[in-house]
């Protein structure tokens, strides 16, 4: 459905974006994740044609736009703002009215009666914005945002004014509402949960460059290079120790890598003796730094552990399976 | 004499005086107006005291009361005949020979008029600046133990002075340019210097000569408040400010602070204003008049006429701004907003050479009876030049509250530009557009020497007829039109307090 096509932003003379591709098809939620600042709202900006200086191609369906022609297309696209953007002199009827401005007043009041009952707002029709709690405006946002049933739904960190409690459960309802009108939506987060727990595919931006974009499992379970393996799960780079006694090959371009949650200590002997240097407690698990014995490198190992039937005043060895570690670029 | 001559003439005898003047004034309107608004606005801020909620509002009201006016309240009742002066000689049954008696007309009483109603400059700066910005670092340098005295001097002190400099720099450059007060109490500055010259001499050359001389000195005050704003702005690190907790004062500190506070209320406005209704009502019946009420009803309309104008131009600089987003518009939009801190008669000698220019060169090719200058379209386009920047800083803290993603908004829904300024910018800007309206309402009322400059023959406003009858000697009789100006400033302010509530 939305298909973008080395896109290239500079502000100023200044390069935000460089070559970025990427395919959102009817019914999939892609999520493009990177830092604050990373320009991934600009090309939200762009597709939605808030953006008009752009090189490359942005095609809708069967249309492509380019920077010429972009106010003429009618792009059939929802936004949904970070701050949802809502009028707060209007209230929840008038902010969702307000985007039907082209329809007879009949058929406004109708389609607005239609989307207050569907986004469960109804009670709330005459309220003001200021009136509402965080998820009811975000509610209201999405009502607008789909008024004109967009065939495209843009949202920029939906859930950024949500407490954790309340993040879930929207995450979950804008998931059914998004699968349920078969929308392409193109979310961008810096959270790497929220990408992970509700997107199809996701695309990771770093330095203007889209790095990697893949679906959800594969690109968690094979990242390309260290910055996306670290941004999609916390690891541990292997001391050269490790990798020479297991005889990984590596190039001078690679490393090896190996999830945190992959690595156990016990004291069951094993071919890497460790010294244990701190323990945190995290709830359902400890958080424990270790650091190989006899080892030169400073490179510490960080390891999610229950310590279960673990003495910690004998002998500590690190315990993991090969195949998990993963040989990746730098 | 010619043109050149004079200046020669103006050079040798008076510019040193003017110089010499304006600096003595600037100096100690700063050490004045400093003193008042920072003590004021540190007592209003961390303490609470007897009437402390009364003295929050009260504090500002000498805003009320135009230089001016203040002068010849002042000058009426504490000059050798004044009637402060004459009651306290018959009580104390002595002639005026007999006592030290400190003439109010005077450079040093130019110096207190002034700071007397200028000191809520330094005061509200300040007192905005203590009660939420510095509400962090006061707090935390209250857990060290220290006394008030030393929190006061160690960190108190230091972090207002970017807020004392703004207000004092506003104070300082309100001085220099004021025309009323040194006319009236003979104390000769550029802006005096520039009536005397203009209007005794004839000479828009030599006006204009002082009037670059007094912009270099506005020019260096304002460039140094700049420079040391950017070196020391010290912001909360926090994000959402919030009010410091006020400590309550009892005993002697409680008389103390509520005796600090009420001084400069009651000499800066409670016995101004009650002078002025003893001689309203000895007076009114004399002055309020048809012609009168024709004075009236034209200042009232030149004012509402010109806040209108300026409005609605405002709004179509800062809107140009925002929906173009060019850094040409934004450059326009800042020279514009220069005028404000040029001088009234500054404007008005300007505006002068200019429409001279005009009326040679530009109208005479359309019809050669039409002239611009010393008609009421050169008046309005002085107070332009001068307020456009209070409506524009209006509409632009109005358009920073509205968030871009609105625009967007209207845009993806294809609303157009019209609309959009119809259903989104019109309602949200609504206050912005009323405060500016009102405050240059109350300017253009008020204002005095541009007025006095550009004015059309035989075509006075209310503060015109108060200089011109205080000129006459009939002081008592000024009262009617400045009682007119004051409770017209009074009521527009009252309109103001309630349009901020609704906020």
């Amino acid at each position: 459905m939305v298909n973008v096509n080395n896109l290239s932003i500079k502000f100023n003379d200044t390069s935000i974006l460089e070559d970025i591709s990427f395919n959102v098809n009817e019914g999939e939620i892609v999520t493009l994740l990177g830092q604050s600042g990373c320009g991934k709202t600009s090309i939200l900006r762009t597709i939605a044609g808030l953006q008009r200086e752009h090189e490359g191609n942005i095609c809708i369906g069967d249309v492509c736009v380019s920077s010429k022609d972009v106010y003429e297309q009618d792009r059939k696209v929802g936004y949904i703002f970070q701050d949802y953007a809502l009028f707060p002199h209007l209230n929840v009827e008038e902010n969702i009215s307000f985007a039907l401005d082209k329809l007879s007043r009949k058929s406004r009041n109708k389609r607005v009666d239609d989307l207050l009952e569907q986004f469960d707002i109804i009670a709330h029709r005459k309220k003001q914005i200021h009136q509402l709690s965080g998820g009811q405006q975000q509610r209201v946002a999405i009502a607008r945002a789909m008024a004109n049933k967009p065939k495209i739904l843009l949202l920029d960190e939906p859930f950024a004014n949500l407490d954790s409690h309340l993040r879930y459960k929207t995450k979950m309802w804008l998931k059914n509402i998004i699968k349920k009108y078969n929308l392409s939506a193109i979310l961008v987060t810096h959270d790497k949960k929220e990408a992970l727990s509700i997107s199809d595919k996701i695309g990771i931006i770093h330095n203007k460059k889209l790095l990697q974009f893949d679906t959800t499992e594969m690109i968690y379970k094979k990242p390309l290079n260290y910055y996306v393996a670290n941004f999609l799960a916390e690891i541990n780079i292997l001391p050269d120790q490790i990798i020479n006694i297991l005889k990984l090959n590596l190039t001078d371009e690679q490393m090896a890598i190996i999830k945190i949650s992959k690595c156990q200590i016990s004291n069951k002997s094993s071919l890497f003796e460790v010294e244990l240097l701190n323990k945190s407690f995290c709830g359902e698990y400890y958080e424990v730094l270790v650091k190989i014995k006899s080892n030169n490198e400073n490179r510490l190992i960080m390891i999610e552990s229950t310590l279960k039937n673990i003495d910690l005043d004998k002998k500590l060895f690190l315990d993991f399976q090969k195949e998990d570690i993963r040989i990746i670029l730098k | 004499m010619g043109n050149s001559e004079n200046w020669e003439h103006l050079k040798e005898t008076l510019l040193f005086e003017y110089i010499f003047n304006s600096l003595y004034i600037m100096i100690g309107v700063a050490i004045l107006t400093s003193i008042i608004g920072f003590t004021t606005a540190y007592l209003t801020s961390l303490y609470t005291f007897s009437f402390s909620r009364f003295f929050h509002y009260a504090l500002i009201l000498p805003f009320a009361i135009p230089t001016y006016i203040m002068a010849f309240i002042y000058g009426g009742m504490f000059d050798i005949t004044g009637t402060v002066t004459t009651f306290i000689l018959d009580i104390l049954d002595m002639n005026i020979n007999e006592v030290v008696f400190f003439d109010i007309m005077s450079i040093e009483g130019a110096i207190i008029i002034m700071s007397l109603v200028l000191y809520p400059y330094v005061y509200l700066i300040c007192k905005t600046y203590l009660s939420f910005e510095s509400a962090s670092v006061i707090e935390a340098s209250k857990t060290f133990n220290l006394s008030s005295w030393k929190i006061l001097r160690k960190v108190i002190l230091p972090i207002s002075r970017p807020a004392i400099v703004a207000g004092v720099t506003l104070a300082v450059m309100e001085a220099v340019s004021d025309f009323g007060v040194m006319d009236y109490f003979g104390v000769s500055t550029f802006v005096t210097g520039i009536f005397r010259t203009w209007l005794g001499m004839g000479s828009i050359e030599d006006a204009s000569k002082l009037a670059s001389i007094l912009m270099t000195f506005l020019f260096i005050l304002i460039v140094l408040e700049k420079i040391q704003r950017r070196n020391k702005v010290y912001k909360s690190s926090g994000k959402d400010f919030r009010p410091i907790e006020k400590i309550k004062l009892k005993g002697f500190q409680n008389i103390l602070a509520t005796a600090t506070c009420f001084i400069p209320f009651f000499l800066g406005f409670l016995l101004p204003f009650i002078q002025l209704c003893f001689w309203f009502i000895q007076s009114y019946d004399d002055i309020i008049d048809e012609d009168f009420m024709t004075l009236l009803y034209q200042t009232i309309s030149l004012g509402f006429g010109s806040a209108l104008l300026i409005t609605s131009l405002a709004f179509l600089f800062v809107y140009n701004v925002r929906i173009n987003k060019d850094s040409s518009s934004s450059v326009l939009t800042q020279i514009v907003k220069l005028g404000y801190s040029v001088p009234g008669a500054v404007v008005a000698v300007g505006i002068l050479s200019f429409f001279s220019i005009l009326d040679t060169y530009v109208v005479d090719f359309i019809s050669s009876t039409f002239i611009l200058s010393g008609t009421i379209i050169a008046i309005i386009f002085g107070y332009c030049v001068r307020f456009l920047a209070i409506a524009i800083n209006n509409f632009e803290a109005g358009f920073s509250r509205i968030p871009t993603s609105y625009d967007d908004a209207a845009f993806i829904f294809k609303i157009g530009d019209i609309k959009t300024f119809l259903k989104i910018y019109l309602p949200l800007l609504k206050n912005s557009a009323f405060a500016a309206f009102i405050v240059i309402f109350i300017e253009v009322i008020k204002e005095l020497p541009l007025t006095m400059i550009l004015r059309p023959f035989n075509y006075d406003t209310l503060a015109v007829r108060a200089l011109e009858l205080t000129q006459q000697g009939q002081v008592i009789e000024s009262s009617v039109p400045s009682m007119f100006i004051i409770l017209i400033g009074m009521i527009s302010v009252i309109l103001l307090a309630k349009n901020m509530n609704k906020v």
